[in-house]
């Protein structure tokens, strides 16, 4: 028991030294469970916590300084997460509801006879629910005797009370039993006449408590009546009489039957309790509990009763829940078996009727189990009761609480398994690629994000995992170009290269790259033109987009370099128009074939008619037959069109204008069937300009000079209108105004600070302050971990460090059209790294990297 | 008692044998002989005398005046008992919830196919139980296969009866069980009424009593409960303050006496425990009846330590509702894991005969004793368990272990020649005797003849 007084932690432990000093054996199996926040169910919240579990029972439980925790204890770490006892709910369906008895008075039914010991219950246990009361049926007066059960554990050993109340329905609900029919065994004669059926009684609210009555008195002398016999043990001091009651009419009939009958009342769901609000205190005496449901189905939609003129609005249940359980004790049940597994949430509702966290827990905790008779097992996290237990994500009553596992008897009954793929990571900072949160939390969905913000607004459930305090979460970087890939030199790449496949994961030097926070890389091999491939560092070398963009080399002498250039982008141009002629080709063709077919089908139609027609009328159309019997191509003529309308007379009567046109129409349309197109040939090494003449890759093109760089943008950016990415481009610093406005991008390659003409050049900055878009080429291996050290120094060199960051991911990502990568935004791949501070700052070390969702360096892990 | 039935079973062997004398004398010339009472003998000879085995051996000299079987190479087993058969009737379950009073022989019909099947496939003695959809079902009685008329075949006309928890449509399992103790507790008041009024009834007349015992001599056992019925509907219109027995009452009554096996159906796990809980309750003389998805509770049902029929289906996948992974469920094994000791039943010919419905795979399948026997080889049980789970288990069971199970001096002339080793796939039944005649013999099956030519056309 854990409690304030020291008395009492001091009894806890010497429990728990007792059980060490009898039986050190039993070490083995005590569990210690280190717990962020426990809720015993009783008492305010302990922070840091222990509690300890042996053989199913709880040994000692308290705040983690002042419990011992017996040596040789194994200890689970739940320091992130909230522990509660395992929730109780104090009345469900969970027998096999659905098939009432036919007889409505049935106090001999036992629920316990249908409860199933093997069952799986992981969606209520899911909830929090460990101990349930289940009640048999559910549509008639006297249902039967309730029973309370674990919803897990070894079967046969569940039950935690066999029979704990006889359940009686006032509602609505058992106004309607059916007709009883048993006729005799045998054949029907005249001395067995055939009988017709009995009606039940309780059709009506005072038929039922009539029958109530009478059923009561009859059980204070039961003799060999088997109905009274079963009811006799419930009128009992101890036992209780669960009665169902919606409205104030069959709230009175169930408190006064109590009172008459003298029997202890367990009123069940009462809704409209107005009535009754300044009399709660004279229930005392009978009721020995209320259970309230909060009547709202979480995540469905009612719509309410608009109140009678004149009649107050009905509140809901949860505003007199306060006053109620001043006097009697209140527990919150599921309005419905299909929101039993919500329970958490509905007793959260009562919050607003003025409860306190702590009251809202009781209520489906500690007071529920006493009221059920079982407090001496379960409902409270005290010494000597039962290990069962749940462990939250944040206190019970938070938004976003979700339950992370439950233990019945010390043993794990459920853990949330379907958000096993799920991480939540959380830092000091995020910067997502276009802004930073304070103190946020990355949550991965296998290889996607799934939500980013600030921690606790990223949604519900993920194994948490928290990096140490000034950690900052930024994208995972991106090289422009690099010579991995390929396990071994960038050689043999030209325009036809086809990528998949071929680039080596397993390359050992990918895990030496990688450690700088690179974690998607061009493969530049260099070279006249060539494709460019877009892949991750992940032992899969997943390919991100193939091409990613062409590359071409626009340095040398300007005359060659330039024809050389037109050339390559002329015969690419045609090439891809070539396609597009084919395609406008295509379009027509098919248009034509479309009126071609249909107007053959028409023809044809109209022919078989005709021919039909034809035999009969032999005389009026001597010459016709013999052109009838060619075959359809050619009776898809326009004479022939006006035979087949002659023959018809209705068709005749048409505007003579319209047959006109239609004569018109057919007779161009069918003139010839249309041809087909040829395809052009398909050229593996030109396949590629279609890309890039279609948009939807950029050509990156290499030129250091400022001649090059000039005649580069003219020739890819205003004579073929691609999109142009510049490489290298180390003299761009000199007529940058010249490369504004242009859409032009660079991808720069170290020295990014050079001296030039006894000046320090910062090509970045440069470029970022008349900006121009950045990104960065390693043209490294291993070295493409060093790639964030440079650009670092050319931050210390005056580069904005936002201009730096936005370089090294989202910048790239975008201008490349790399749509999956570069940001930290739902729906993007999970590539992200861990740094100790601030992504840019000369102390920050990568601590821990992520590509595709899955952690691919860990600097805690690292030897 | 014993002597009783053999004095019936004689008479009734007699009878059938009468117009045939020189065929009331069998021997079967056997390449093994598989007696299930010790080791198989090798060259062994099977005699079998006015419907009794009179003698098995290896040296054992044949008299000329018996007919001869000739069985070299083949195997010569007990005849097979099928623990529970709800078939040979034409409705197996009663609709009415509650018929202990009435009697499944009344309804077995001795030329249905079924019993044809049960020959052809060498089984000779079997429980016949009423089906599982009745609370309080018809009482079981155990049969031979072979006969014209069905009291020809009656070994035990009162066995069991059969109870089953799984509960009628209009029912829940709780107004099942409420509504099982209601009748239980009728018929054990009127017991325990019942014995206070006949000690009563004994001190007040003790000699006539005496006299009465003396009398009876010993006869079928039918007639003597046919006589006990007599004796106590005399006795129950004597005092007339005493409880009036229902044939109901009655037959409850024997249940809790123990004269009455029950046979109890359990649908699905959770109904294994509640069968326990009655059983424990009513001091019953229980047989389970296990569905397939009872196996969640076959170590509850093991510790029992009950006999147990297995479902017909002995394997089968179930799919986890929550992880999606398939698994096989192999019933024999669970079980035999579990320590249970169980025999098996069959899934009784669906589609009425076999040879009516060519759909239906027809020669393998769980509609076979030795076919579910083999399964369960294949599932962990060795081949001794699985032939005693087909022979003497089940003969124990049934309380007539004295007339079947074994090829042992004495016992009834049920005996099986088979083609080959039991439990093979390719083995058959070549010849069935029930009670010394030759009830089947493959060579002149017609009908398997018709069914293993290959089509024509």
């Amino acid at each position: 028991m854990f409690s304030r007084d020291p008395k009492g932690s001091a009894s806890a432990l010497t429990i728990a030294t007792a059980l060490l000093a009898c039986s050190p054996s039993i070490a083995a199996d005590v569990v210690a469970y280190k717990v962020g926040r426990l809720w015993d169910g009783k008492n305010a919240a302990i922070a840091d916590a222990v509690l300890v579990v042996n053989d199913g029972k709880i040994v000692a439980v308290g705040p983690n300084k002042t419990t011992a925790i017996p040596s040789g204890a194994k200890t689970v770490d739940l320091s992130s997460a909230v522990v509660i006892p395992g929730l109780v709910a104090a009345e469900t369906n969970l027998t096999e509801a659905g098939r009432d008895d036919v007889r409505t008075i049935r106090p001999d039914v036992r629920a316990v006879d249908g409860v199933d010991d093997y069952a799986d219950h992981s969606k209520w246990l899911a909830g929090g629910i460990t101990t349930v009361q289940a009640s048999p049926g559910a549509r008639r007066l006297v249902t039967g005797q309730g029973t309370v059960f674990k919803l897990a554990g070894e079967p046969g050993k569940r039950s935690l009370r066999e029979v704990e109340s006889l359940r009686v329905l006032l509602t609505n609900a058992s106004r309607n039993p059916p007709t009883v029919y048993e006729p005799p065994v045998g054949a029907v004669s005249v001395d067995r006449p055939l009988e017709p059926t009995k009606k039940q009684p309780g059709t009506t609210l005072p038929g039922a408590v009539s029958a109530l009555r009478g059923l009561f008195r009859a059980s204070k002398n039961p003799g060999k009546d088997p109905l009274a016999a079963a009811t006799a043990p419930f009128l009992k001091q101890d036992a209780i009489v669960r009665i169902a009651a919606d409205n104030a009419a069959e709230i009175r009939a169930a408190l006064q039957l109590a009172e008459t009958e003298k029997f202890n009342l367990l009123l069940v769901e009462p809704k409209n309790l107005e009535t009754f609000a300044s009399s709660f205190s004279r229930w005392k005496t009978r009721v020995k509990g209320v259970l309230l449901s909060a009547g709202a189905r979480p995540g469905t939609i009612a719509n309410p009763a608009v109140p009678e003129r004149g009649e107050p609005r009905s509140k809901p249940t949860w505003e007199y829940a306060k006053a109620l359980s001043a006097q009697v004790p209140v527990a919150v049940t599921p309005t419905s078996d299909a929101d039993g597994p919500e329970l958490l949430f509905q007793a959260g509702l009562f919050l607003r009727g003025g409860w306190s966290e702590l009251e809202a827990l009781k209520s489906v905790t500690s007071t529920a189990a006493e009221i059920l008779g079982v407090a001496n097992r379960v409902g409270s996290l005290e010494v000597g009761k039962d290990a069962d237990f749940v462990v939250l994500s944040n206190d019970p009553f938070a938004v976003s609480t979700s339950v992370r596992s439950a233990y019945v008897g010390g043993k794990r009954v459920f853990d949330r398994k379907e958000n096993d793929a799920t991480t939540r990571i959380s830092a000091s900072g995020v910067w997502t690629g276009s802004r930073y949160i304070k103190d946020g939390s990355v949550l991965v969905q296998g290889k996607t994000i799934r939500s980013v913000g600030e921690s606790g607004a990223v949604g519900e459930g993920g194994q948490g995992m928290r990096f140490p305090d000034g950690a900052v979460i930024a994208p995972g970087f991106i090289d422009l170009g690099s010579g991995l890939g390929l396990d071994g030199p960038a050689s043999g790449i030209s325009m036809s290269t086809k990528f998949a496949g071929k680039l080596h994961g397993s390359d050992r030097s990918f895990a030496e790259a990688r450690r700088g926070g690179v974690t998607t890389t061009l493969l530049w091999p260099g070279g006249d033109s060539f494709v460019v491939v877009a892949f991750k560092l992940n032992d899969q070398a997943r390919i991100v987009k193939e091409p990613a963009a062409i590359g071409f080399n626009g340095e040398g002498p300007l005359a060659a370099t330039g024809e050389r250039l037109r050339n390559a982008l002329k015969s690419g141009k045609d090439y891809h128009e070539s396609f597009i002629k084919y395609d406008a080709a295509m379009v027509e063709y098919e248009k034509a074939k479309k009126d071609y077919d249909a107007a053959k089908a028409k023809e044809d139609a109209a022919k078989k008619p005709e021919e039909k027609k034809a035999e009969p009328k032999k005389e009026e159309k001597k010459e016709a037959p013999a052109e009838k019997k060619e075959p359809p191509k050619t009776l898809a003529r326009g004479d022939d069109d006006e035979d087949a309308q002659a023959g018809d007379p209705a068709k005749q009567k048409e505007g003579e204008t319209k047959k006109e046109e239609k004569k018109a129409e057919t007779k161009s349309a069918l003139a010839t069937e249309p041809k087909a197109p040829t395809k052009p040939t398909v050229n593996d090494a030109q396949e590629p300009y279609r890309l890039l003449f279609t948009g939807k890759i950029p050509a990156m093109v290499e030129a250091r000079r400022l001649a090059n760089i000039e005649q580069a943008a003219k020739i890819f950016r205003d004579e073929f209108k691609v999109r142009t990415i510049l490489v290298d481009a180390d003299d761009a610093f000199r007529r940058t105004e010249k490369l504004q406005n242009r859409d032009l991008a660079f991808a720069l390659t170290p020295a990014f600070v050079r001296e030039v003409d006894y000046e320090t050049i910062n090509l970045p900055q440069t470029l970022a302050l008349h900006s121009l878009p950045i990104g960065f080429q390693s043209r490294a291996t291993t070295g493409v971990r060093e790639l964030p050290d440079a650009v670092r120094y050319a931050v210390r060199k005056g580069l904005g460090s936002e201009d730096a960051l936005v370089g090294l991911t989202s910048g790239p990502a975008k201008f490349l059209g790399l749509d999956s990568i570069g940001a930290l935004e739902p729906g993007k791949d999970a590539d992200l790294v861990v740094f100790s501070g601030p992504p840019i700052a000369l102390s920050s070390k990568v601590l821990a990297i992520m590509i595709d969702g899955k952690w691919v360096f860990k600097a805690e892990e690292d030897r | 008692m014993k002597h009783r039935m053999l004095g019936t079973l004689a008479g009734l062997a007699a009878l059938v044998a009468a117009p045939a004398m020189a065929q009331n004398a069998v021997a079967i010339k056997g390449g093994k002989v598989v007696t299930m009472a010790g080791e198989p003998i090798v060259g062994g000879v099977v005699l079998i005398r006015d419907g009794k085995i009179v003698s098995v051996g290896k040296d054992v000299t044949i008299p000329t005046e018996y007919r001869v079987i000739d069985a070299a190479d083949k195997v010569v087993m007990p005849g097979f008992v099928d623990v529970h058969s709800p078939r040979g009737v034409e409705q197996s379950s009663e609709r009415n919830p509650n018929t202990p009073f009435l009697s499944i022989v009344d309804a077995l019909d001795p030329s249905m196919e079924y019993f044809e099947e049960c020959r052809r496939n060498g089984v000779t003695t079997i429980a016949a139980v009423p089906g599982d959809d009745t609370m309080i079902g018809s009482q079981a009685a155990v049969i031979k296969t072979a006969g014209t008329y069905i009291d020809q075949m009656v070994l035990k006309r009162r066995f069991a009866i059969k109870i089953s928890l799984k509960p009628t449509p209009d029912r829940s399992r709780m107004s099942q069980l409420a509504a099982l103790r209601k009748e239980f507790d009728a018929a054990k008041t009127f017991l325990e009424e019942d014995a206070e009024r006949k000690t009563e009834d004994a001190k007040k007349k003790d000699g006539d009593k005496k006299g009465d015992a003396k009398k009876e001599t010993p006869k079928a056992e039918e007639k003597k409960e046919e006589k006990k019925d007599e004796k106590s509907d005399a006795t129950k219109g004597s005092p007339p303050a005493s409880p009036v027995a229902t044939p109901q009452i009655d037959a409850l009554v024997r249940v809790l006496k123990g004269e009455l096996k029950a046979y109890i159906y359990c649908e699905a796990a959770m109904d294994v425990p509640q069968a326990l809980k009655l059983i424990d309750q009513y001091r019953l003389k229980a047989i389970l009846c296990l569905g397939p998805n009872c196996y969640k509770a076959a170590q509850t049902a093991a510790r029992s330590r009950l006999p147990i029929v297995l479902d017909p289906t002995l394997v089968f996948w179930e799919t986890d509702p929550r992880t999606g992974e398939d698994k096989q469920i192999a019933l024999p094994k669970l079980y035999k894991d579990a320590g249970a000791t169980f025999a098996f039943q069959t899934t009784g010919f669906q589609g009425g005969s076999l040879f009516r419905q060519a759909s239906l795979p027809p020669t393998v399948g769980t509609n076979y004793l030795w076919f579910q026997a083999a399964t369960a080889v294949k599932y962990g049980l060795t081949e001794a368990e699985a032939l005693q789970a087909m022979t003497v288990v089940p003969a124990k069971w049934l309380g007539v272990d004295s007339f079947v199970g074994t090829i042992e001096p004495g016992k009834d002339g049920d005996v099986v020649v088979l083609s080959g080793d039991p439990l093979k796939l390719a083995t058959w039944v070549e010849t069935t005797l029930v009670n010394g005649q030759v009830v089947y013999e493959r060579s002149k099956d017609k009908k398997l003849e018709q069914l293993l030519q290959p089509k024509k056309g």
